[in-house]
């Protein structure tokens, strides 16, 4: 709790100061297209609003290279665990080669429960990182919700399970580097429904590959789910639209949402 | 991508009411609703419903929750349900100046 309490304090300054600095200048990343994407002592420029990119019709998730379409078929090169194949091949997705509109077993639509990472990185909302010397955070859009990545330090010892895991982060170059133990097992890693077990070990690669285009490598280590590390890329565009409306999800809104909209498209054939 | 899959909509065709006129917009989650009347054929009224994505993504469209106001006459292009039902997904709205609102980018 107390932790809580002081990321939330760093949190608070960091906006404060985040927002005195955008009133007083706008930052140099934002001035110039051609501006080297460093900030001070070496540390990469990631500021700006992230998102996809709109042109590919706002979803555009590859990830492991199977595409969504060809998950958990035999065409899907994920190498699952047996259990974390029939796991994924029993849910009630509304994507995938197993859509279906009605009865999801999704545990985001389901219950509002907290996506998790990296699934958040599909729901098409924006992020942004803070950078401060010692954490950085992403805020997202969705939820709205925040993770603070303690840089330059181990992992707290056997952290408990969370949604959002134990994120530890440093530099590489020009590369953020998170690596993320400490998960429960209670989210799924995307919008088909690929499991995952409480071993998992996430690392995103974040890097701007020019000013208005950030590239996301992620790697997943699970031994227990997966027999061998497997990897996904996703590519995130600069927005231009603010950050103002954040989505939450509300059990109230989506229960009205099922009634008007769901619960009739899915009815029986007339 | 919308906030659950497009399973039962009919994604291949998209249906079009050259006017349909705007009854209501929810502006809400998971998903805005536009609610519509266009008179068909035999000069019945239909009542129809069309999800759109939330305004979080709506507001980058150039979307305000005003953009549609009850009584507008607009042209509408959406996927209709699979299951013949008076329900789609919304694609793009038309207003008589010409103006388009595009709820997705177009397919």
């Amino acid at each position: 709790m107390r932790n809580l309490f002081l990321h939330s304090a760093y949190l608070l300054l960091a906006i404060v100061a985040l927002g005195a600095a955008a009133g007083a200048q706008t930052t140099p990343a934002a001035n110039s297209r051609n501006s080297k994407a460093s900030t001070q002592a070496g540390i990469p420029d990631l500021s700006g609003d992230w998102g996809n990119p709109v042109g590919l019709g706002g979803g555009g998730f590859i990830i492991g290279d199977p595409s969504d379409k060809k998950a958990g078929t035999p065409e899907d090169p994920t190498p699952y665990q047996p259990w974390a194949l029939a796991k994924l091949n029993s849910e009630r997705p509304e994507n995938g080669p197993h859509a279906t509109f009605e009865n999801t077993t999704d545990p985001r639509l389901k219950y509002c429960d907290p996506v998790g990472v990296p699934r958040i990185y599909l729901v098409p909302t924006q992020f942004r990182f803070v950078q401060t010397p010692d954490i950085v955070y992403i805020l997202y859009q969705y939820g709205p919700t925040w993770r603070p990545i303690a840089m330059n330090r181990s992992h707290r010892p056997d952290p408990d399970p969370t949604w959002w895991g134990d994120s530890v982060g440093k530099y590489e170059g020009d590369t953020l580097v998170i690596d993320t133990i400490g998960f429960n097992d209670k989210t799924w890693l995307d919008h088909v429904g690929r499991p995952h077990s409480e071993e998992l070990h996430l690392i995103e690669r974040f890097r701007r590959i020019n000013h208005d285009t950030l590239q996301m490598d992620l790697t997943f280590d699970d031994p227990k789910a997966y027999t061998k590390t497997w990897t996904g890329r996703k590519i995130f565009a600069l927005q231009h639209s603010g950050f103002d409306d954040a989505y939450a999800c509300s059990m109230s809104e989506y229960e009205h949402f099922r009634q008007s909209i769901v619960d009739p498209v899915t009815a029986p054939k007339k | 991508m919308a906030h659950h899959g497009n399973a039962g909509y009919d994604m291949a065709t998209m249906t079009t009411f050259e006017k349909a006129t705007i009854m209501e917009i929810e502006w809400a989650n998971p998903h805005c609703q536009i609610h519509f009347d266009v008179t068909n054929d035999k000069g019945d009224v239909e009542h129809w419903n069309v999800e759109a994505p939330p305004p979080s993504m709506l507001a980058p469209r150039d979307w305000t929750r005003r953009s549609l106001q009850s009584g507008d006459v607009v042209k509408i292009e959406f996927h209709a349900a699979k299951n013949g039902s008076p329900f789609g997904i919304i694609q793009r709205v038309t207003f008589p100046n010409g103006k388009i609102l595009r709820a997705y980018p177009d397919r």
